[in-house]
């Protein structure tokens, strides 16, 4: 009677070991874990400017079972059209959506709206502190450390500060500029230009023309295109120093058309953000020790270190 | 107790399973060796005459230390596909030591491969590979010499025949003595350093010098002659300096000038110090050589190969630049010192 | 409450263990022996398989690097022979005073455009003398600052690659930078006989390189990276990251390894790496993998190993019970069966024949022993039934020598008083008793002549006593003709008279009955004597106690074991007796006539 019980007993025992055998076999059988899936949504016409972004990205995806996709958003079609993007990226299967919008505010609230927090990221355009889980670099620090390298290398004294969008980013960065030259002796105004290509050159090129200022601070690329432009015009050339991520920033730096550059490394960011979303171990240190800008000139652009962080390779 | 044994007795089964025998001891001198030697062509009269002093040297070596030294010699037709060849049949025939004088001294990649996986010493020598290569495997040497040394003695030889013939040598009497250079291979490390150090040390002492022609003549005493010949076309009663790498290709350009029949024989400066230079050195055809000794190189490659072959090292007075290198000094040769060297 | 009982659980095993039987030792002891050597072979295989495994894993590894180090040499052979022939069959011919190499440049530039990014000499000095393509000089820029240009005055002899770089001579089209690996010589440039030194650079493009490993590195696991001598990197698939500080790489201290596979432990983790070095340059190959990567693939097989271990294990346990069983049963049965004979029921057709041939034997010779010893103790038991039988038989017989003397003695005294009668028929009643108590040597006869036998014992007595006591006989006639061991009747008569009538006065009385009940013969003695007390009652029928003197001596403890001897042993003598009332003898005995008795003989034991 007892040995029968036993025999039972032994019976299950293996069964139950062999069923959860098979379930490991099984398992390991098909253990391509399921790919996490991220998607970029970034706006812009062209997706050539986030190609330093998505290498970064592509990189930290490479061994962490990760399918990375781009996707761009017409600046015509508004925050309205990357929040559809957006939805639409989370509900045809994407694990992590990556915003780099240029309306931080409305995404944030929709965000915040629907409790997307956990599942969509902020990079790069954003307030650093409102989410835990954003990859932004932080431009306030940015500004100062920019306007501190200005202050150190060079003779401007009265410096025009233009931007052409006036986003969370770009008011941090002039907080930080202004914080670092508040008791120096150069002076920094301030100007708002218009996007439209026409103008914002003719403003450009007046102001250099105007001998009021020595020296610019282009905040985006817009302002940064317009001054290299008016630079080759000016009778007295100015000196212009750049915040930008673009390939085209670190053309005019290589071809002395702007003094120093500020730049985002997107690469660390779309890096950085891929990291985050997967949750890698050691995360925290490599993101708190990797500012994700650089300053480079002329005479630093070719060492090193800058030329391979500054330069794409291109195949 | 009986299980206990039986106990150990499986497991030094199982360890002669996985576990092998230590290999032998190296430490021990062989009596016999065989070294093998590869060189690069086979009508180099200078290599020639090294492949020569270190048979011989061998030979010697044999009888002064009892050892008996069998020697293979092979030549590669300046091909460094079949030198790769020979190099790897003598690591099959499992020789002591192997002789390189590579043909191509950018590629021992495959000679070096082999004979790290063989683990067997490779003397290199005339022919001088990159360091990085060199360093490679550990026992990799390079017997030869400082070029930039000859390429100085050559240049100074020519500035003291200057010094005292100024008026004879420069046939036009312009203060420019017009010169040519016989180059050796294209690549090879004697002929780039000897060309640049042998003009840039005559226009260091001030004299200026113009070149009439700079031909790669490949240490072919032949080819040599037909490059003078047509140079003499071009530049009649004009040459009045012959920098050759080495002294076949000077006596290629005596051999041409005799021929075409020039009034003065111009300065002619060789380097190695071939028994016919010398001799033309001795009758005034030539004004110098650079005395690149080539027995005392066969004896150094005869010596390493005997201790490294019978010994597995070489010997700790042998005087080893990174423990690779052994350089031998050049001499300069001219008429003045000509008797010490003459039919020795 | 669990503990309990599992410790109690624990005991119990522990008790089976001791109590361990055949079966047991036998399951347990192969059940243990075949997964050891299971668990031994299955992990030699298995470290033989996964260890061959790795090592075909790494042997591909190197045949991959074997193929990128192929690739890259012949690549960067063809980039020296192009600088080769660009130096000796062009720039060493030229008077660049006059002449120049742009065609012999572009030329040579177009057949390997693949390749290369440009072709440039370089004076001394850091002019520029000619460039393939045509590009214009960027302004600002001094060439002798360059690595390339101030490595390549250290050894003229030799070339000189660089680490891969930015271009950084030539204004840049659609701010688009090219990225470069230099190859760098010094050549002698012509100007007029005058001799110059200057530099011939070609710029490899790196793509070329990045191509040759990344289309290695998107396939299979782990990846190939290259360094310089010193380590620096030259390509690494994640060469961005590791320059901004995200990723970190062992190159450093892998640029030291020797050529061939080795192990390393690289932030935490083991890694089996595969370093080949490319000729001339010095540069390694450096193929990493990871180990876990490396016996990946061999997880399923563990798993699928624990599966099969799994069942075999089973089998084998259950399969060593059952063959255990059948191995051991037969033997275990025949031990149950002799358990019967350790309790003393000789029966051999209970013990166990069957199993294997050896137990069957041993079967056998049990039961041929048991069967042997039966025989032979039943033998003992007859021999020593007769034995007893005879013995009691002859003590019997034995007529007590005073009962002849005082019967003759009263005979003799009849015949004196001339009572011849009496005499005779004193005589006659002797006569008849003796010669029932012969009675040709049977000890069985019927009730008939016991009773006759009695009658005339009584006659005798009865003379002897002067009538001091009646006697009555009533047997019932049915019961005549059964049979009766003989002179069992007569004793009970002599005690009554010797112990109880014998003594009265008068008015004796024996009554001797005969009748059957419940298919038994039952015949009483009764007497109306003093009685006996109890505990000698209890003593009449031990062997013991011979009555003494009188009578025939024979006492009824002998009348009782011959009863018993010759039927069951329900059948025998009993005594009642109360004080001043009497006692009261009775026989039981099984009703057989004689027939019954001789050919059946069914009754006895």
């Amino acid at each position: 009677m007892r040995n029968k019980k036993l025999f039972v007993c032994s019976v299950v025992a293996v069964v139950l070991l062999l069923v959860v055998e098979s379930y490991i076999y099984l398992n390991v059988n098909s253990s391509k874990k399921k790919d996490v899936k991220i998607s970029f949504v970034v706006t812009g016409d062209n997706l050539d400017k986030w190609e330093n972004m998505r290498a970064g990205a592509e990189t930290a995806a490479m061994d962490n079972d990760c399918i990375v996709d781009f996707v761009n958003c017409p600046v015509e079609y508004g925050v309205d059209g990357e929040i559809d993007t957006i939805s639409r990226q989370l509900s045809d299967g994407a694990d992590y959506v990556m915003v780099a919008s240029s309306d931080y505010e409305s995404v944030k609230e929709f965000v915040n709206t629907n409790h997307l927090s956990s599942r969509v990221l902020f990079v790069k355009n954003g307030n650093p502190t409102d989410y835990k889980n954003a990859v932004i670099p932080d431009d306030y620090s940015l500004g100062m450390d920019f306007a501190n390298y200005i202050k150190e290398n060079s003779t401007v004294s009265k410096l025009a500060m233009v931007s052409t969008t006036e986003d969370v980013n770009t008011l941090a960065m002039m907080q930080g500029i202004n914080e670092a030259l508040k008791d120096m002796d150069i002076k920094i105004e301030y100007r708002h230009l218009s996007s439209k290509t026409g103008t914002i050159n003719q403003s450009m090129y007046n102001l250099g023309q105007s001998g009021l200022f020595d020296g610019f601070i282009t905040l985006d690329f817009n302002t940064l295109e317009a001054a290299a432009k008016a630079q080759d015009k000016l009778k007295k050339p100015v000196h212009v120093y750049s915040i930008d991520s673009s390939k085209e920033s670190v053309y005019y730096l290589d071809s002395n058309v702007i003094d120093a550059l500020a730049f985002k490394d997107d690469y660390s960011i779309g890096f950085l953000a891929v990291e985050e979303a997967i949750g890698e171990a050691d995360f925290s240190k490599l993101k708190s020790s990797n500012q994700m800008y650089y300053i480079s000139d002329r005479n630093t652009i070719h060492s090193e270190k800058m030329e391979k962080v500054l330069f794409r390779f291109d195949k | 107790m009986r299980r206990f044994c039986g106990f150990l007795l499986s497991i030094l089964i199982c360890f002669s399973f996985t576990g092998c025998s230590a290999t032998g001891d190296n430490n021990t001198v062989k009596n016999s060796i065989r070294v093998g030697i590869t060189m690069y062509n086979e009508f180099d009269p200078f290599t020639e005459e090294i492949r020569h002093n270190i048979e011989d040297y061998l030979i010697q070596y044999q009888e002064k230390y009892g050892i008996e030294i069998t020697t293979t010699v092979a030549y590669a037709s300046k091909n460094q596909l079949l030198q790769n060849d020979q190099v790897q049949r003598f690591i099959e025939k499992d020789y002591d030591v192997i002789c390189v004088n590579l043909v191509d001294r950018t590629d021992p990649s495959v000679i070096i491969e082999e004979a790290k996986s063989a683990d067997i010493p490779i003397i290199f020598f005339n022919r001088e590979l990159v360091e990085d290569d060199l360093n490679r495997f550990e026992k990799l040497y390079y017997v030869g010499a400082h070029p930039e040394e000859s390429g100085r003695m050559q240049g100074e030889i020519v500035v003291n025949a200057l010094e005292s013939k100024m008026q004879d040598i420069d046939l036009n009497q312009d203060g420019v003595i017009q010169y040519v250079m016989l180059e050796g291979e294209p690549g090879h490390q004697d002929a780039i350093v000897r060309s640049r150090v042998s003009v840039e040390t005559i226009t260091a002492s001030g004299i200026q010098l113009e070149r009439l022609g700079d031909e790669i003549a490949n240490w072919d005493r032949q080819q040599a002659h037909t490059k003078i010949t047509s140079l003499l076309q071009g530049y009649p009663r004009q040459i009045e300096l012959i920098l050759a790498n080495d002294d076949n290709m000077a006596l290629g350009a005596v051999d041409a000038l005799l021929e075409f029949g020039v009034q003065s024989m111009p300065l002619i400066v060789g380097v190695n110090g071939q028994e016919e230079a010398l001799e033309m050195i001795d009758e005034g055809l030539m004004e110098g050589t650079v005395l690149n000794n080539a027995q005392e190189k066969g004896q150094i490659i005869a010596k390493m190969a005997l201790f490294l072959g019978a010994e597995g090292k070489v010997p700790d007075n042998f005087d080893l630049v990174n423990k690779k290198y052994y350089f031998i000094a050049y001499e300069p040769i001219t008429k003045n010192n000509i008797n010490d060297y003459l039919k020795k | 409450m669990k503990k309990i009982d599992l410790n109690r659980q624990f005991a119990r095993v522990k008790r089976a263990s001791k109590r361990r039987s055949i079966q047991l030792i036998i399951s347990f002891s192969f059940t243990i022996v075949s997964i050891l050597s299971m668990a031994f072979m299955t992990f030699a295989f298995y470290t033989n398989y996964i260890n061959t495994a790795k090592a075909t894993a790494i042997e591909n590894n190197k045949q991959v690097i074997e193929q990128i180090s192929w690739n890259l040499n012949s690549y960067l052979k063809n980039m020296m022979r192009i600088s080769d022939s660009m130096y000796y069959n062009v720039i060493k011919n030229l008077d660049l005073t006059s002449d120049t190499m742009n065609k012999e440049m572009a030329l040579i530039y177009e057949a390997n455009k693949d390749n290369l990014i440009s072709i440039a000499c370089v004076s001394q000095d850091g002019a520029l003398i000619s460039a393939a393509p045509i590009a214009t000089r960027k302004a600002g820029v001094d060439f002798t600052e360059q690595s390339w240009f101030t490595s390549t005055e250290e050894r003229i002899e030799n070339f000189h690659f660089s680490t891969p770089h930015v271009q950084n001579m030539f204004e840049s089209s659609n701010y688009r930078y090219y990225w470069v690996v230099s190859l760098s010589r010094s050549v002698d440039l012509n100007y007029m006989g005058y001799n110059r030194r200057g530099i011939l650079l070609v710029d490899m493009n790196y793509s070329a390189i990045e191509q040759m490993f990344s289309r290695v590195n998107e396939s299979g696991t782990g990846y190939v990276y290259l360094v310089d001598s010193d380590g620096e990197i030259i390509y690494h698939p994640k060469q961005k990251a590791i320059y901004t500080g995200l990723v970190n790489e062992n190159n450093i201290v892998a640029a030291t390894y020797d050529d061939g596979n080795h192990i390393e432990k690289f932030e935490g983790k083991q890694r089996s790496v595969i370093v080949k070095t490319v000729g001339y340059t010095g540069w390694k190959i450096i193929s990493v993998v990871p180990m876990n990567e490396l016996a990946a693939p061999y997880n399923q097989l563990r798993s699928f190993m624990m599966i099969i271990i799994t069942v075999t294990i089973f089998l084998i346990v259950f399969g060593n019970i059952f063959i255990s069983k059948i191995v051991t049963d037969p033997i275990r049965r025949l031990e149950e069966s002799l358990n019967y004979i350790d309790d003393g029921k000789f029966d051999e057709s209970n013990i166990y024949i069957g199993g294997s041939h050896e137990i069957r034997h041993l079967g056998r010779t049990i039961k041929s022993l048991v069967s042997q010893m039966h025989k032979l103790m039943d033998e003992r038991v007859k021999e020593q039934k007769a034995k007893r039988k005879s013995e009691l038989n002859a003590l019997q017989a034995q007529i007590n020598p005073h009962f002849l003397y005082n019967t003759l003695d009263s005979v003799i005294w009849m015949i004196e008083a001339e009572k011849y009668p009496e005499a005779i028929s004193m005589i006659k009643s002797l006569a008849s008793l003796f010669r029932i108590s012969l009675s040709k040597g049977n000890n069985i006869i019927t009730i008939k002549d016991e009773i006759t036998h009695a009658r005339n014992y009584l006659a005798i007595q009865k003379v002897r006593y002067k009538n001091r006591f009646e006697a009555n006989i009533d047997i019932d006639p049915e019961i005549e003709d059964c049979v009766t061991i003989k002179l069992i009747i007569q004793p009970l008569i002599e005690n009554a008279i010797y112990h109880a009538v014998g003594e009265m006065e008068d008015d004796g009385l024996i009554d001797i009955k005969g009748y059957q009940k419940d298919g038994d013969i039952f015949i009483e003695v009764i007497d109306n004597g003093m009685g006996i007390p109890q505990d000698v009652l209890d003593n009449l029928l031990t062997e013991k106690t011979k009555s003494k003197g009188k009578g025939s001596g024979i006492g009824l403890w002998n009348i009782n074991q011959r009863i018993n001897l010759y039927f069951k042993e329900d059948y025998g003598l009993t005594m009642y007796s109360e004080l001043d009332e009497g006692t009261r003898a009775v026989i039981r005995l099984p009703k057989m006539t004689m027939e019954e008795y001789l050919g059946g003989e069914g009754d006895e034991k």
